[in-house]
């Protein structure tokens, strides 16, 4: 009786030290801070490299667009222009038109199957009645690999909706940096 | 034999017991997808910026003819008065003139009646008439786009002149007389697009027109104007003739001939009974010159005999050959000058007036010694 007691524990013990059949590994959890932590086993980081912004409006006549650089207005459109920093703060947005905001992002990627995805953090909010956005990345779904990845923001005035909105929406609006996130995938 | 079975009982379920807990600890120990750590970054660019929008911005302004008083000056001898159409955008725009109506207000509307007709200065400077004869209010139709239609580039502004005048000769500064304080009361609508787009295109842009929702005067909006059209009234007042002719003056016996010794004839032509001044002193000036529009350089009859004497215009032929004839036209105004200080002054600072154009034809027949002669009325 003692005996067997014994080898019941002992077997007990075995269960619970073995692992077997559990599949328990090893983790550790962690939240990078702004700067890529590189760890032996890879590394996963992103970090922008350059804006450049683009006005798109659609009327034949257009003094708006004297001084900047032309570029190819696609279908919709009569003019496309780049501009800076200080050319756009300086433009005033008319109903129609369109600001592309393309963003490009280097992306780090070391480690064995080390698979991501960059994602978008949306506009909080749209920025007034008369605007809406868009994000588009790419390239987009999940990734492998360093690269250099775009975003672009598409940020259209259409103006006022209705009689009510006409003053309001025509207002200085404030449009945020664009942010974004790579996230490995887990599988 | 059952007392020795209990036992080996007991250490099976314990037995159990213990893998039960082993298994449920090791299923504890299995990691999750929500717990395993994942490779993250975050990063932003320097892309955020102050938007600001502009509206598609044009005005349209009814402009009042200044009150001149009762004088027509050089360049009033109509009533006009005017619209000034202003594209603010930096995007050229057309602006399209639709006249809804024309309406007979205010005093002596019935010396006016029947008297005047509108009309509108278009694109290439013609008059196009709105309504041939003005009674009390008269509903017209919009002209053609290609008239009444300006392409304003960025920041351009464009008059758009409408007016009244007599509806056939010399009624201006006859019959219309009577008629001064009548008004002609104007109804506008104004349509704005952009250039370059249809209007379907510009209304899905600008779906409450290129002003908002509630453009312009709408209480002078014609018949029939659309929410995304600008309404604008304007008013022509008509304003007694400074200077008068009187009725059927256009064939005027008021010329005589007379015989000079040296056989030369002095035509003479009584201006007391051609054109009415109140109050300014007569001269006279030939319009054949090289430059009978230029009224600055007004000047006496430069080169065909003793001039202007105060009443009469004197045209002296000489010498002739008595086998040659002659058969001559002299055109010439009367002008009024040196207006009272209460007399306002022009829009140019005038303080004189004229009166229409008249033409003096003088005709002699060959080897005959009595030429004639006759005054008419050239044009208003």
């Amino acid at each position: 009786m003692r005996v067997r007691v014994i080898v019941a524990l002992a077997a007990a013990l075995v269960l619970l030290s073995s692992g077997l059949g559990t599949s328990a590994r090893w983790y550790e959890e962690l939240r990078f801070a702004d700067d890529p932590i590189t760890v032996t086993s890879g590394e996963l980081a992103i970090a922008s490299s350059d804006v450049a912004y683009r006005v798109l409006g659609r009327y034949p006549t257009d003094t708006r667009f004297e001084g900047l650089t032309a570029c190819t207005a696609p279908q919709g459109f009569a003019h496309c222009a780049e501009a800076s920093a200080a050319q756009l703060g300086d433009f005033r947005f008319m109903r129609g038109d369109r600001l592309t905001v393309e963003s490009r992002f280097d992306v780090t990627a070391t480690g064995t199957n080390l698979r991501y995805a960059i994602t978008v953090t949306p506009l909080q909010q749209t920025p007034s009645p008369g605007w809406t956005s868009e994000d588009t990345v790419t390239p987009g779904g999940v990734l492998t690999g360093a690269q250099t990845v775009t975003v672009e923001r598409t940020l259209e005035f259409s103006g006022p909706v209705g009689a009510g909105d006409w003053a309001a929406a025509f207002g200085d609006v404030t449009v945020p940096d664009i942010t974004v996130q790579a996230v490995q995938e887990d599988r | 034999m059952s007392h020795r079975q209990r036992p080996r009982h007991r250490v099976l379920a314990a037995v159990c017991v213990l893998a039960l807990v082993a298994v449920v600890v090791a299923v504890a120990l299995v990691p999750s997808g929500a717990t395993f750590a994942r490779y993250f970054d975050e990063a932003g660019d320097s892309s955020g910026a102050t938007l600001s929008s502009q509206q598609i911005a044009a005005t349209t302004e009814g402009v009042i003819t200044p009150d001149y008083g009762d004088w027509n000056w050089f360049d009033r001898q109509t009533n006009e008065t005017s619209l000034t159409v202003t594209n603010s955008s930096p995007t050229a725009m057309v602006a399209t003139v639709a006249i809804g109506s024309v309406a007979l207000t205010g005093a002596n509307t019935g010396q006016a009646s029947g008297k005047a007709r509108a009309y509108v200065v278009d694109r290439t400077g013609a008059k196009q008439q709105i309504a041939s004869s003005v009674t009390t209010t008269r509903t017209t139709t919009q002209f053609p786009e290609a008239n009444l239609s300006w392409t304003l580039a960025p920041g351009a502004s464009q008059k758009i002149v409408v007016g009244v005048e007599s509806n056939s000769t010399q009624l201006l500064y006859q019959r219309l007389v009577g008629a001064a304080g009548a008004k002609f009361d104007f109804r506008f609508a104004v349509n704005w697009r952009v250039d370059g787009l249809s209007s379907a295109e510009s209304a899905e842009l600008y779906p409450h027109g290129a002003l908002g929702p509630n453009p312009g005067d709408r209480a002078a909006c014609p018949a029939g104007a659309t929410a995304a059209q600008e309404c604008r009234g304007v008013v022509a007042t008509v304003k007694r003739p400074v200077v008068t002719v009187a009725t059927g003056s256009n064939t005027t016996g008021a010329c005589s001939v007379t015989d000079n010794f040296d056989l030369s004839h002095t035509f003479s032509v009584n201006t007391s009974t051609l054109a009415a001044y109140s109050g300014l002193a007569k001269t006279a000036r030939e319009l054949q010159g090289s430059n009978p529009g230029n009224y600055g350089s007004y000047a006496p009859i430069p080169d065909v005999g003793s001039g202007f004497t105060g009443t009469s215009v004197e045209v002296v032929r000489q010498p002739y050959e008595v086998g040659e004839g002659y058969d001559l036209t002299f055109t010439f105004v009367i002008r009024g000058t040196g207006g009272a200080g209460t007399h306002v002054p022009g829009p140019n600072g005038e303080r004189a007036t004229q009166s229409p154009v008249y033409t003096l034809s003088m005709k002699r027949e060959r080897f005959s010694i009595f030429p004639t002669c006759s005054v008419s009325l050239a044009s208003l």
